[in-house]
């Protein structure tokens, strides 16, 4: 009896388990419903500045956090802003130095949500202008049915942190060190 | 010297005016020839910055000059001026006050338009006048740079009819603006 009831559990554990980490769904981003924006204060005033070019890597169920995983990977050299000569000078050496750093890389280590809420944190590292920091993403999932998924959140970065703006760029006086980025990710199954 | 202008002098608010706004626009387009030829970095940054403050604020004194402006008698001006002189005196005015909303508000919609709002001294953020705009950018910058030009030239007529009343006519109107003049 002992030994049929071992074998059952054994049987189904081996049975499930593999299922239960398979069963985490892919996403794949819909770029048109999606933007990555970051806004930079110089002189007192918000400027606006946005990646057009990312892709991310989506496994995600709400269920199952601790097997969800997310990566997001921007193309630095995809940056955009409504003055050119803006986004000349955000591609140089002192900025976002896109030729030698052309990609910059979120990977999310930890999801976690906020009990009785759709607002989740996301713990992760950020790859950009060649350092590795921390960071943590806040979002809110506006829209989920596990075939659709609408996620909003924002981040505040430390650019000097990053080593972007350098030189005479690199005190806080005309563009201030913090910048917040804003995203929204519309994704569907795969 | 009284406050509010007579028939014959000018008041001290509207001195305090002319000589303000005219302290205000030479920094102005002092600092707008030599940030334009800046190159890119902080300092060139902070320059506009305080260029766009201090544009704003001609903007702002040149409504509040306007309504004095409207509520007092103006000096009037010598009887001896024929038609014409009149007349040019009235239109040189008239296209100054002009240029003292024009330059402002052509800057005003040039940063709009490329994105960068304009803080007044880092205290408030101006709203966006339109939206981002590469074309009316470049309009923008083309208009506001043809305006300095005008009001240079303004100002040089302003100021060489201010010496023609005085050296050439030896009448009041060149003294009765004078700051130190009761």
């Amino acid at each position: 009896m002992l030994k049929i009831l071992i074998s059952w559990l054994v049987g189904s554990i081996l049975f499930f388990a593999p299922a239960a980490l398979a069963d985490i769904p892919a996403y794949t981003v819909i770029k048109e419903k999606s933007f990555i924006k970051f806004f930079a204060i110089q002189n007192g005033a918000s400027v606006e500045g946005r990646f057009n070019d990312f892709t991310a890597d989506i496994r995600f169920d709400p269920d199952h956090l601790d097997q969800s995983s997310i990566t997001v990977e921007v193309a630095t050299n995809s940056v955009s802003a409504a003055d050119d000569e803006v986004v000349k000078n955000l591609k140089t050496k002192d900025w976002l130095s896109t030729e030698i750093f052309p990609k910059a890389v979120f990977t999310c280590k930890k999801l976690t949500r906020m009990p009785t809420s759709d607002n989740y944190y996301a713990d992760g590292t950020l790859t950009l202008h060649g350092k590795t920091l921390p960071v943590v993403l806040n979002f809110q999932m506006e829209h989920f049915d596990g075939k659709n998924a609408l996620a909003t959140g924002y981040v505040t970065l430390h650019r000097m942190d990053f080593n972007i703006g350098q030189g005479e760029w690199a005190h806080d006086d005309v563009i201030k060190n913090e910048v917040r980025v804003e995203f929204r990710i519309a994704a569907e199954r795969k | 010297m009284s406050i509010k202008n007579t028939q014959h002098s000018y008041g001290v608010v509207a001195k305090t005016f002319h000589w303000l706004i005219f302290l205000i626009i030479a920094g102005l387009l002092t600092a707008g020839f030599i940030m334009t030829d800046m190159a890119n970095g902080p300092d060139k940054f902070k320059i506009i910055g305080l260029h766009k403050s201090f544009g704003i604020t001609v903007l702002t004194l040149a409504v509040l000059r306007l309504l004095w402006k409207s509520a007092n008698t103006a000096p009037v001006l010598p009887a001896m001026l024929n038609v014409w002189e009149k007349y040019a005196a009235h239109a040189g005015h008239a296209l100054l006050y002009v240029l003292m909303f024009a330059m402002p508000l052509s800057g005003w919609i040039m940063s709009s338009a490329s994105g960068f709002p304009v803080s007044v001294f880092g205290l408030f953020t101006l709203p966006n006048l339109v939206a981002p705009d590469k074309e009316l950018k470049h309009n923008m910058v083309e208009l506001h740079s043809i305006l300095a030009w005008v009001l240079i030239v303004m100002v040089s007529l302003h100021v060489l009819a201010a010496l023609l009343h005085h050296y050439y006519y030896k009448n009041d109107v060149l003294r009765r603006m004078l700051p130190w003049k009761t």
